[in-house]
């Protein structure tokens, strides 16, 4: 036990009292006057938060996202995945440039995406105008629909190696002789992928698409912080970073507290009901 | 016979068109995938066309006129400097303390064990923008605003429970067999665990370590918030600081991200194998 006790002393200063203070913070008053001295306001921030429309706005956004970032970044994972699973030449090299977004921090990300969707002089602008994609430049960050479609694009950019590297390891571990006996048996392709690769993938699912929503919902903040800071008007606010608004650029941070929390709180929830229900499926099976 | 040869050369072709088909969707994934990370390099050396339309997709001439500027009219080098501390000292610490952790949980199995299985799963549902505000009073009343080591000690809230979670795995896999013969042959528990199993989770550790590294070195929100004055900044603080100015010299903007980006993209080409097989190794089993 001397062993995790050092462990332990670090997570309950880093983590477990922070997380404690965070949710006894909800039901205060705190701004930056007063950090000191906060007043004890019981659920008033929760009535507030049910009563402020950006909050709800903000719920929208955020479901809208997660499911955007969850669905683009599997698809993106198991057609790369598909893709590398099987012997050829120059394999390991493919690998290691398509998961490369995965090595490149967030704010770098942020940078070049911001730089390559410019208004004026973006190369994202000019290969879809060379294609007759679109007549005129777009405003990528500026306009709202546009806005969400790249926060959720970048965030894309840079989760879908995450799905890959886990769909890959779960192809590979798909007896090989499964997929002979069924072209013997003269399944096409799809029949394969639909009757061999789906069910043999289960596993890898169930935990991939948990983590990838968390990711989505929780934890992929600077992207979205620094490519429109939540805007334009709000909507690519998402909770976590309505948060984060609240708390450093207005000053509220018991009421930003009390907005994280529901965040932790659903995340909690959603995992809970999410495990129980994939694991009795699987039960099934 | 004349029509079986036939339709072995049909197979054949198709097999090769599948082939060549197969060979330029890998090629065209791989460009889109680095296509922008080359773009950000070839910007950053092109500095008089930044700003030209339509742009040049493969530049004639390169100029490192950008690589100069901007380590010579911002404090880069110490932000690099401040940065490799920060993720340096922060996986040191995961590593070190995550290893004793692990190895307890994994050879003294109690209620603990589970309990931690738990904390693995909150941090990551846990968002880092709630996590800072406590953070941020706790430090301002401990008066460790400013701080690098705070900030390394910060850090530990999302790299460590990783630690502790993937090296377990790996202390899993090795019997204890091994420590129990290590033993036979005259060391104490301790020593055998040290000189014998610590060893064995070589990856893991590898493992661990870059991806300590890579959260430490891309984090951002602590960093921000936690630390106020220029000279403490780290390179992402600094970096996204850019933002603000009024004349945007993208050259020199990219050319500080391409150095900032150089320290975990070689970690994560030389030892990506190791990272993986570190990552997915619970997935898989489990």
């Amino acid at each position: 036990m001397l062993l995790v006790l050092p462990a332990l002393l670090v997570l309950g200063a880093v983590l477990f009292y922070p997380i404690g203070l965070a949710i006894y913070s909800g039901f205060f008053d705190i701004g930056m006057m007063n950090l000191g001295n906060p007043r004890f306001v019981g659920w008033e921030n929760y009535r507030k938060m049910a009563n402020t429309p950006a909050f709800w706005q903000s719920v929208r956004v955020t479901v809208i996202y997660t499911i955007g970032v969850v669905v683009g970044s599997y698809i993106v994972g198991l057609l790369c995945a598909l893709l590398l699973n099987r012997p050829f030449r120059g394999r390991a090299l493919a690998r290691t440039l398509i998961i490369i977004p995965w090595a490149i921090p967030n704010v770098v990300t942020v940078l070049i995406w911001n730089w390559m969707l410019d208004a004026n002089y973006g190369v994202v602008n000019y290969l879809l105008q060379t294609f007759h994609l679109i007549s005129e430049n777009l405003r990528w960050r500026a306009m709202p629909d546009l806005a969400q479609i790249s926060v959720t694009g970048v965030t894309v950019w840079t989760t879908y190696p995450v799905a890959l590297v886990m769909l890959l390891a779960g192809l590979q571990a798909i007896p090989r002789d499964l997929y002979e006996a069924a072209s013997v048996d003269g399944a096409t392709a799809w029949q394969r992928f639909w009757h061999i690769t789906w069910p043999g993938l289960a596993p890898v699912n169930i935990v991939l698409i948990l983590l990838l929503s968390l990711m989505a919902f929780t934890r992929v903040v600077t992207i979205i912080y620094l490519m429109t800071a939540g805007g334009p008007a709000g909507a690519t606010e998402t909770l976590p970073i309505q948060t984060y608004l609240q708390a450093f650029k207005f000053f509220r941070m018991g009421y930003a507290s009390a907005v994280g929390t529901v965040v932790l709180v659903i995340a909690v929830l959603f995992s809970i009901v999410y495990l129980y229900v994939t694991s009795r499926v699987y039960q099934q099976d | 016979m004349q029509s079986q040869t036939a339709a072995a050369r049909a197979f054949r072709r198709r097999r090769q068109l599948d082939t060549i088909v197969h060979a330029l969707l890998v090629i065209g994934a791989c460009v889109l995938a680095v296509f922008p990370f080359y773009w950000m390099l070839k910007s950053s050396l092109t500095t008089e066309s930044a700003f030209q339309w339509p742009p040049e997709m493969i530049p004639l001439t390169i100029s490192f006129d950008a690589y100069r500027d901007v380590v010579a009219g911002y404090p880069i080098v110490r932000w690099f400097l401040n940065s490799t501390f920060v993720a340096l000292a922060t996986t040191a610490l995961s590593v070190l303390i995550g290893l004793n952790a692990a190895l307890g949980l994994s050879r003294y199995r109690t209620r603990l064990t589970g309990l931690f299985g738990v904390v693995i799963l909150i941090t990551q549902m846990l968002p880092a923008t709630l996590l800072v505000i406590p953070m941020f009073i706790i430090f301002r009343n401990l008066g460790m605003i400013d701080s690098l080591g705070g900030l390394v000690v910060a850090n530990l809230a999302f790299a460590l429970p990783l630690a502790i979670w993937v090296l377990k795995g790996f202390f899993d896999s090795i019997p204890r067999e091994i420590e129990e013969a290590s033993m036979i042959d005259g060391s104490s528990e301790v020593g055998a665990f040290y000189r014998v199993t610590i060893p064995l989770t070589l990856p893991g550790i590898i493992a661990v370590s870059i991806y300590a590294f890579m959260v430490a070195w891309g984090e951002f929100f602590f960093a921000r918030t936690l630390i106020n004055q220029e000279t403490n900044w780290v390179f992402t603080v600094g970096l996204s600081s850019f933002r603000g100015e009024h004349t945007l010299h993208w050259s020199e903007l990219l050319a500080a991200a391409t150095i900032f980006t150089i320290p975990p993209l070689l970690f994560f080409a030389g030892l990506q194998r190791h990272l993986i097989s570190g990552l997915t190794g619970g997935a898989v089993k489990g």
